[in-house]
């Protein structure tokens, strides 16, 4: 429930920046990091990771 | 009242706890997790900060983040967006981290604390800013922070004035003098987030003779102290490296395999590098002095751990106080974090600083270690007048490591977790490198000096010369009397003690002083190589036994040397492999 919450949090907080065009960036993004997700064993950050 | 500051996910993840306004412990997970830099949730730092105040979840009144998520996620569709197709390595790394655990961080934090309360999230410059300026007894200040990204900040100028800090003026990703420098020390050969200040150490050996190269070609900089970097040199925006083909083909060389013998050419770029880092940011103090009209700055963010760079800063006189906060990185961000939840977010009025912001970690009673040691059966000494014994010890050649109570919060040892040595001996640099710390020939060491003496020994300025933030230069007769301890350019990394400070410090470096007439030791971390500094007796006592220190003390009355049967431990207590830093 709490992710989901995050998730409405995160639309509300792009529609107040304006950045609506983002927004079907990221149901895509999301969408497709879960499949990176469940396709990975562990997810690691690369030695730059400090940017991201 | 409890206010929880937590930093993590990026790197050096911490916990800082926060009661009625004073930071009354703060720990970095990797010192309990035994991984350097580790950038988990900091769940063993939190749990041992409750227990170090005594309290459960249930007490915490108020937790805050140290950065804002969202806004940083912005950032980074911003970017891989903007670089499509080009991002899509950096996107497949990004994206599954965010969307695993980084996007979620209330819920992170509500599961694994079974914490119910509030949660704030703090912006990465302020979180920095705010750590550094209640933590420096000033009531106003200009404060400075630099450090490689946040959210999209990477440079902000702000103002403080009581309770109240004030961002005045900032520069946004890409352009980022911490990234530059980061580009650099990649490319000759070190570590991205960590390698940083081996590149600093290196510029003293080497000619700035690609300065004006990255004046032409990398950066260029503005009256207003602000700066843009030539993107197309550099590939962090896109890819998972800092720099590109175009960046290796200006400079007409690879970038240096890691731990590959050093090349010149390479130490004249660390020098070349460390140059342009100093003229541009001394613009950017200029600027935030003509912008504020303060007398006092606290500088801060990750390159502040540039400690070269502060004593250009001090020697500047750009402003008249300078402050240097001792844990400028990300894990020192926990506790901006939780101040500002107490100042920013509850408006509290500032309360005096009356402890150092360092010795703010967790600790071991004696009565805890002696039954540590009983049940391993190891032979040991208890003295009160331990430090006498040491001093002569360590006039005599012996190399001790050195427990006192509570560990310090940052990436220094200041005397609680430190490896001690004498500093006379000049062939003493070399055999701390090759057989206690197990690492490069080039490093140099850092001396421990007493505050009443530093004056006649280095140049000193108004700043905090307390914690090995700034580097001094030494007077002639320094090097004579402690030459392992100035580096190349006639400098060193001081670190100041008194009895208000450490009084169990100062009492053995005074000991020595009155034993061989000179004020200072060698002071460097107790650990090795890619090993975080040692955070527990067991800790402590492995690198005892796997290294060539002589002789491990225990809240300065605790001795062991070692012999026969300390070497018997090694069947008990097993040798850890650290990966190389």
């Amino acid at each position: 429930m709490e992710r989901f919450r995050v998730f409405f949090q995160l639309m509300k907080y792009l529609w107040t920046r304006r950045k609506f065009w983002l927004i079907p960036i990221i149901v895509v993004f999301v969408f497709m990091g879960i499949v990176l997700v469940i396709s990975e064993s562990s997810v690691v950050g690369s030695f730059i990771y400090t940017l991201f | 009242m409890y206010i929880l500051g937590i930093s993590a996910y990026y790197h050096d993840s911490s916990a800082a706890l926060l009661q009625d306004g004073r930071i009354i412990v703060a720990i970095q997970e990797e010192r309990l997790s035994r991984i350097k830099h580790d950038r988990s949730f900091p769940q063993l730092a939190i749990l041992k900060c409750l227990e170090t105040a005594g309290i459960s979840i249930a007490d915490i009144d108020l937790i805050v983040y140290y950065e804002k998520p969202f806004w940083k996620f912005e950032r980074i569709l911003d970017t891989v967006t903007y670089h499509i197709p080009f991002s899509f390595p950096q996107f497949s790394k990004a994206i599954p981290l965010w969307v695993k655990n980084r996007l979620w961080i209330s819920a992170e934090i509500k599961k694994k604390l079974k914490y119910k309360g509030k949660i704030l999230y703090a912006s990465h410059h302020e979180s920095h800013a705010a750590a550094a300026y209640y933590s420096s007894g000033m009531d106003n200040a200009a404060i400075l922070t630099l450090d490689g990204v946040g959210e999209y900040a990477t440079t902000t100028l702000s103002m403080a004035e009581g309770n109240k800090i004030t961002v005045l003026q900032e520069q946004n990703y890409p352009h980022s003098l911490g990234l530059l420098y980061s580009a650099f020390t990649q490319y000759c050969g070190f570590k991205v987030n960590s390698g940083e200040y081996k590149l600093m150490g290196l510029a003293p050996y080497g000619k700035p003779v690609h300065q004006q190269k990255i004046y032409d070609h990398l950066i260029q900089s503005y009256s207003d102290g602000s700066y843009r970097l030539n993107m197309k040199y550099f590939n962090y925006s896109e890819g998972l490296n800092m720099i590109n083909k175009k960046f290796i083909a200006l400079f007409g060389k690879p970038a240096r395999h890691p731990e590959s013998e050093m090349d010149p050419f390479y130490i004249d770029m660390a020098a070349s590098i460390q140059i342009v880092l100093e003229e541009l940011v001394l613009k950017l103090v200029e600027c935030t002095k003509s912008l504020t009209q303060k007398e006092n700055i606290v500088f801060t963010g990750g390159v502040a751990l540039n400690c070269k760079l502060n004593q250009k800063i001090v020697e500047s006189g750009i402003f008249k106080n300078q402050y240097f906060y001792p844990c400028p990185g990300d894990a020192g961000s926990a506790v901006g974090a939780a101040y500002l939840g107490w100042h920013g977010y509850l408006q509290k009025e500032k309360t005096p600083v009356v402890h150092s912001p360092v010795y703010i970690g967790n600790s071991f009673s004696s009565a805890i270690i002696l039954e540590q040691l009983d049940q391993l059966q190891i032979p040991y000494t208890v003295s009160e007048n331990t430090t006498a014994i040491i001093a002569e010890k360590l006039a005599a050649g012996r190399i001790i490591g050195w427990f006192n109570h509570r560990m310090e919060f940052g990436p220094r040892a200041l005397g609680n977790r430190s490896i001690l040595a004498d500093p006379r001996k000049p062939e003493m640099k070399d055999i701390l490198n090759e057989k206690i710390k197990l690492r490069e020939s080039f490093r140099p060491f850092a001396p421990i000096v007493l505050e009443g003496a530093a004056h006649e020994l280095f140049d000193l300025h108004p700043a905090n010369y307390d914690t090995m933030m700034v580097t001094a230069k030494a007077k002639p007769g320094a090097l004579d009397l402690m030459p392992a301890v100035i580096h190349q350019d006639g400098t060193a990394r001081i670190q100041l003690v008194s009895k208000e400070l450490n009084s169990k410090g100062f009492e053995l470096v005074e000991a020595f002083y009155q034993l061989t007439g000179c004020p200072a030791l060698i002071n460097t971390s107790f650990n090795i190589r890619g090993e975080p500094i040692v955070e527990s007796p067991i800790d402590a006592l492995r690198t005892f036994l796997y290294t060539d220190i002589d002789i491990l003390v225990f809240n300065a009355e605790i001795m062991l040397e070692k012999n026969a049967d300390t070497e018997k431990l090694k069947h008990i207590i097993k040798p850890v492999n650290y990966a190389a830093d």
